[in-house]
């Protein structure tokens, strides 16, 4: 899916007057619903990867101190809220490189925000798909290794 | 048909958007009140800063919060059950529960995501109280058996095999998991997440 700013910007007004009718624009047409969150899903994988090197600092400290998630669920809580501002304001971003080229990226963020809710402190209890903290650190730095090579291969 | 009860159970759960009242007292749970293990004594003695239910092992809590009974999900063999969404509680907003009326703030949230719920008892902070995931729970129970026309049984979530429920409009989910039948997490994803849930039929980390 390509980006499509003049799209965006027409769906939200019109999402925006369905709301202020009451309405929802899910009701009037799933299809042009669906299109919007695609495009806004894009803006946010967007701004995930403007913060590239943020994010490589901050699963750098992760990995060298103690297990604290915050900071990260912080950063990509805050660019997930940004770009609900943003799209309530009608503000867009022009791309310096399609948007699209930075979905291997964000999905690796997501990947590695998401590893979070598997950690288990205490091994007595883990269950099967939970992870310990040796294997949550070694899950982390696997990322944080595909997370460099992404950003090699898109630099070349 | 779809696109109406999509949009029924967009407005179910549009009424749980959380609201703001004013910060009361920690309130206990009052269930199991005359056990002498139960859940009312273990979340009495952490409101009361007792030690002794801080330093208890990790296998006591875990049975202390077990001690709540599952909830069956109608018309489903799925069933709630209360450990899965104790220790995910900081998800609880995201099905409109306000921490504030449980004796919690979005602070303790946010520390049991940061070092999970042993941890945040062990470091003597709040944990949720019996109420808290007994309201957690019936919030899951209704929100699925209002989105059933949306299961989705070949959905893999943190690497397990799930069935979910996911409301399209909102992006909320909920998930159980196939072995079992018991509820396994949920949240409210972002449209970035959901986008993927609909392309890949997965939420997190596969492996």
């Amino acid at each position: 899916m390509e980006y499509n700013k003049n799209l965006h910007l027409e769906l939200l007004k019109r999402s925006q007057k369905l709301q202020q009718e009451g309405k929802h624009l899910y009701e009037e047409s799933p299809e042009d619903f669906l299109k919007l969150r695609d495009l806004s899903a894009l803006m946010i994988g967007y701004l995930h990867w403007q913060n590239r090197e943020h994010y490589l600092e901050l699963i750098e400290e992760l990995l060298n101190g103690s297990i604290h998630f915050l900071p990260l669920r912080k950063k990509y809580t805050s660019i997930n809220r940004a770009v609900e501002l943003l799209e309530a304001e009608l503000i867009f971003l022009d791309p310096i490189k399609p948007y699209t080229k930075a979905f291997n990226f964000m999905f690796l963020i997501d990947d590695l925000i998401s590893l979070f809710d598997r950690y288990c402190s205490d091994p007595t209890i883990c269950e099967s798909h939970e992870l310990t903290e040796e294997e949550l650190r070694d899950s982390i730095q696997d990322m944080f290794i595909k997370i460099k090579q992404e950003l090699i291969i898109e630099s070349n | 048909l779809q696109k109406s009860q999509a949009f029924q159970a967009y407005r179910l759960s549009n009424r749980w958007t959380p609201t703001q009242s004013n910060p009361g007292p920690p309130r206990v749970g009052g269930y199991g009140g005359s056990s002498s293990n139960s859940l009312y004594q273990f979340s009495r003695g952490l409101a009361a800063g007792n030690s002794e239910f801080q330093n208890l092992s990790a296998k006591a809590i875990e049975n202390a919060y077990k001690q709540l009974p599952s909830l069956p999900v109608t018309g489903t063999n799925f069933e709630v059950e209360p450990w899965s969404l104790a220790k995910h509680v900081q998800h609880a907003p995201d099905f409109g529960l306000n921490p504030y009326n449980y004796g919690m703030t979005y602070a303790d949230l946010q520390s049991i995501a940061d070092i999970g719920l042993i941890n945040q008892i062990r470091a003597g902070k709040t944990p949720p109280n019996a109420q808290f995931v007994k309201d957690f729970q019936l919030r899951y129970k209704l929100f699925t058996e209002s989105h059933l026309m949306f299961e989705k049984n070949n959905d893999t979530v943190m690497g397990k095999s799930c069935t979910s429920f996911k409301n399209l409009i909102t992006g909320v989910f909920t998930s159980f998991r196939n072995d079992s039948n018991n509820s396994f997490t949920g949240y409210k994803l972002t449209p970035l997440q959901s986008l993927r849930h609909d392309n890949y039929n997965r939420i997190g980390r596969n492996y």
